[in-house]
């Protein structure tokens, strides 16, 4: 019935919302997928995957903006020319020999995922690389680049993680913990991960503003001294750097932001910026 | 033929060997020694056919401050929630089970760990699983993820699996589960067997409900099938209230067949056969994952439904009647109220 009344109502506008916060990591993936973006057909963005296969067992399935282990999709720029009732055009989506693409709608939800599978003849076998995934997207989203991916293995199982930025490093600073350390101060947590594809060398934090962005007073970086010396990140690695901050009672919605310096293999001063927003429980 | 041959000699075999060789040509599956509650309690655990489940963390109070919200005091314990799964591994195994789970509280706060302690370390299964942001106060639940873990490493030694959920104390509650926890060769976990009596009855083919709906939507579809039946057209309901533990089942089907649909291991095939007729029965798409647990379905405040007549014609009516679909590119027969 639900097929029956799909095809038989047409379809209108699009829905747009905000993509939701990046997730914590799960148990690390021994799968790496880089992205990279090219310029496509009248300027728009073509996004292109690599899967290194660093796992025990053959991959059967690939999806992007695919979040395995909360459950979401992240895409809310669709492929170019996707439609429910005609599905992925063959020229927006580009596939190694054997797959085949296609999108993943939720119900009830804005969200969709790009899913590759093969009838068995070209699984990625452990230790092997593959690329000539992509997709062609109806306008430019950092989901496409950013966002997580899901894979299948041959046994049933599934792994998922972030899409790494091909080439260069990517430090990206989150929030991981918040524990209550007494009256009015925080014990927090930032995760430090390089979510690109080249090594991060003496990484360090030179700056971290906490700035009240609902309330009155401000809050006041207690330790450690600055600047915080991260150290080396080689690709999808991460260090968890414990900070202890007050916050007065009247500060109700506050933001972390970091700035800081790293050494690339074509640069040797690169610097990176993150943000973070922080609701103290008081 | 040949199978009585080899059945005597084997049987041979047997007799004329001594105890101790035939200890060791029967292997010694892993063993559960011990499930032992802990830290802060609210853990509730069962054991049946299917294996263990276990429910960790309190859950019995909706968190109703509203996002990032003032606190509810009493309502949730500060501290972990933990089970712990003692096993004697013997001669090897896989251990497969599925967990999940549901809160009102950001990740930064509460949150779920699952780890294996070995002789030779821990090893985190399941790192630091919480909703995905930093905002507090509004629901969220995790899929229903199959994890396994070979245990042939640590042969004829003990392990330890360790359940953690993380709870704040601010009244925005947390509660992982975990079911089918068993040893199997299949390393997806059976699906979870329903036992909620609403669910069941859907099971059991009752799939449309319009008794449950919100006055508002029942108010509302009374109108879209005066109007249908008034221009000679035929309304057709897909689906109207639909239980949260049915949903979550749905969702479970669609996931597992994901994961099954192109398996080439031959040691789930009886599972993927099960999930696959599940996954017909239900008439479930494979371009369409079912909605959420605690989507608008579940709380009477959806329709899905779509009718004979021209589209323009029947979208006319549903909104002369208060009905509006919100997602026409992805999900074109869901109405809600406007």
């Amino acid at each position: 019935m639900k097929r029956f009344l799909m095809t038989m109502l047409a379809l209108a506008s699009l829905q747009w919302a905000l993509l939701p916060c990046p997730a914590l990591a799960q148990a690390t993936s021994p799968v790496l997928v880089t992205a990279t973006q090219e310029t496509g057909p009248n300027g728009l963005p073509l996004y292109r995957y690599r899967i290194r296969n660093g796992a025990q067992r053959p991959i059967v399935a690939f999806m992007v903006g695919s979040d395995y282990f909360h459950g979401t999709s992240e895409l809310n720029v669709y492929p170019l020319g996707w439609t429910l009732e005609n599905g992925l055009p063959a020229t927006s989506a580009t596939s190694p020999a054997g797959w085949n693409a296609g999108v993943i709608t939720t119900e009830e939800n804005p969200y969709v995922e790009v899913e590759w599978r093969n009838a068995g003849t070209a699984d990625i076998a452990p230790g092997m690389e593959l690329g000539g995934f992509g997709v062609l997207a109806a306008a430019s989203s950092s989901a496409y680049l950013t966002g997580h991916w899901t894979v299948v293995f041959d046994d049933g199982t599934a792994g998922s993680g972030t899409l790494v930025s091909e080439g260069n490093p990517r430090i990206v600073v989150t929030l991981a913990q918040g524990v209550a350390a007494g009256a009015s101060r925080w014990a927090l947590t930032l995760k430090v991960q390089n979510s690109g594809a080249g090594d991060a060398h003496g990484v360090n934090i030179g700056q971290l503003l906490l700035r009240t962005l609902v309330g009155s007073g401000g809050a006041t970086l207690v330790s450690p001294a600055l600047p915080i010396t991260v150290g080396d990140l080689a690709p999808g690695a991460s260090v968890d750097i414990p900070l202890v901050v007050d916050v007065p009672a009247s500060v109700k919605k506050l933001s972390l932001t970091e700035s800081g310096k790293l050494v690339t293999t074509g640069a040797p001063s690169a610097a990176f910026s993150s943000a973070q927003v922080f609701y103290p429980k008081h | 033929m040949l199978r009585f041959p080899l059945v005597t000699l084997c049987g041979t075999f047997l007799l004329g060997t001594p105890a101790h060789v035939l200890a060791q040509t029967a292997p010694r599956p892993p063993v559960i020694t011990a499930v032992t509650p802990g830290g802060v309690g609210y853990v509730e655990y069962t054991s049946g056919s299917s294996g263990i489940s276990a429910r960790i963390g309190r859950w019995d109070t909706p968190y109703d401050g509203g996002q990032n919200g003032p606190p509810m005091p009493g309502v949730e314990p500060q501290g972990d929630s933990t089970l712990t799964i003692d096993v004697d591994v013997n001669d090897g195994g896989t251990v497969s089970f599925d967990y999940t789970l549901k809160t009102w509280d950001g990740g930064i706060w509460d949150w779920f760990d699952i780890s294996l302690e070995t002789p030779t370390g821990t090893i985190k299964l399941v790192d630091h699983l919480g909703k995905p942001g930093n905002d507090y106060g509004t629901y969220f639940s995790s899929p229903r993820v199959p994890l396994s873990q070979a245990l042939d490493r640590w042969r004829n030694q003990h392990v330890r699996f360790v359940f953690s959920v993380v709870q704040d104390g601010w009244g925005d509650q947390s509660q992982g589960e975990i079911s089918s926890f068993a040893f199997r060769q299949c390393r997806v976990a059976p699906l979870t067997p329903l036992t909620d009596a609403d669910a069941l009855a859907f099971e059991g083919g009752a799939t449309v409900d319009t008794e449950h709906l919100q006055a508002n939507m029942r108010a509302a579809l009374d109108c879209v099938e005066g109007e249908v039946e008034a221009a000679d057209g035929q309304l057709n309901i897909a689906s109207a209230y639909r239980p949260s533990s049915y949903q979550a089942h749905l969702r479970e089907v669609w996931d597992k067949w994901r994961l099954l649909k192109d398996l080439r291991d031959p040691e789930c095939q009886t599972l993927r056969e099960q999930v696959r007729a599940e996954f017909a029965r239900h008439q479930l798409l494979p371009s369409q994952r079912p909605a959420s647990p605690n989507g608008r379905h579940t709380t009477g405040e959806a329709i899905d439904m779509g009718s004979s007549l021209p589209l323009a014609r029947f979208l006319s009516i549903t909104a002369q009647c208060g009905l509006v679909r919100p997602l026409p590119a992805n999900d074109p027969v869901h109405f809600v109220h406007q």
